[in-house]
């Protein structure tokens, strides 16, 4: 039975799941809007590259659709198991990425003045797009989902397939390292205000 | 321990909270044409499992191009009407058949099946007549 798709929005990951490995095709459409963002997202920050991001965003649907048919309900979030695949498949291209691209990070913000709140907001969150591109990728994508994404750290755990303890080290780490490389533009950033 | 040992002072906290929030309100916007291939990945994800998921032997295919079941009980239908009308049919027709030569007549179809109804009703009233 075809649904209007204002009614599929109701409708849990799980039976979206199942409807969409019986072909349908509005409830692909809501999984997409439900978890496409977050997931782009996600990767952007790993990937700091808006193009690389994308792919990988739809390499990650990809498997959620080859996944759908055998999709155990209650077993896993969809969420979870999406982070969980982008944040390896971030990994994987930051791996192949290391020691040959190291012209294609990103340059810190130059500093200069922002005129309005819109600019400094820019460049701020450039700057801290900047920072995290020089995090270790397990810190990287725990800072992500805490602090960008706004995961607990429990699910973060089972994202990442590890302990909550470990995580909380990680978050710390990163919020360490991440303060640190802030530290010389924060006056400049206008973050300390 | 680490935490303490990594613990930062509650004016950095503030600092990258504020860089959060910048970074959050950044977050890139979902494209249409990302959306687009996303669906379109859906959609062949999911049409090999009906359509070639599980391979069919060859005589599957012959029986479905021959119609599949409806074909074969119309074609049962047909053969066992034809083994009846063979054995048991065809006498009752061959006699309308010999009655409609023997009438020499040249009426219509109708008019010979009616002749030979009756043929033989009229020879049994000649029998009790006589």
């Amino acid at each position: 039975m075809v649904m209007p798709f204002d009614a599929l929005t109701e409708l849990s990951d799980d039976v979206l799941m199942r409807r969409q490995a019986q072909g349908d095709g509005e409830a692909a459409r809501v999984l997409t809007r439900r978890h496409a963002p977050r997931v782009l997202n996600l990767a952007w920050r790993m990937l700091g590259d808006r193009d690389e991001a994308e792919d990988v965003t739809q390499e990650a649907m990809l498997r959620l659709w080859r996944a759908a048919s055998d999709w155990q309900p209650g077993r896993a979030q969809a969420s979870t198991w999406l982070y969980r695949v982008a944040s390896n498949l971030c990994t994987d291209r930051l791996r192949r990425r290391r020691g040959v691209a190291l012209d294609a990070v990103p340059e810190p913000v130059d500093g200069a003045p922002s005129a309005d709140q819109r600019l400094m907001a820019a460049d701020r969150a450039a700057a801290l797009q900047a920072a995290l591109d020089g995090l270790p990728e397990r810190q990287r994508v725990a800072v992500v989902l805490r602090h960008l994404e706004g995961l607990g750290n429990p699910e973060i755990a089972a994202v990442m397939e590890t302990s909550v303890e470990a995580v909380e080290s990680l978050l710390a780490r990163g919020r360490k390292a991440l303060a640190a490389k802030l530290a010389p533009d924060r006056e400049e950033l206008g973050l300390d205000r | 321990m680490t935490q303490e040992r990594d613990a930062i002072s509650p004016r950095e906290q503030e600092a990258l909270e504020r860089a959060f929030a910048a970074a959050r309100d950044a977050a890139p916007p979902l494209s249409a044409a990302l959306e687009a291939a996303i669906l379109r990945d859906a959609v062949q994800a999911a049409a090999p499992r009906r359509a070639v998921g599980t391979p069919v032997p060859w005589w599957r295919g012959l029986w479905q191009g021959l119609g599949g079941w409806p074909a074969g009980a119309a074609l049962a239908s047909a053969a066992t009407l034809g083994i009846a009308l063979g054995y048991g049919g065809a006498k009752p027709l061959a006699g309308i058949g010999d009655v409609l030569l023997d009438s020499g007549q040249t009426a219509s179809a109708e008019d010979g099946l009616e002749d030979a109804l009756y043929a033989g009703y009229d020879l049994a009233l000649l029998e009790d007549e006589g």
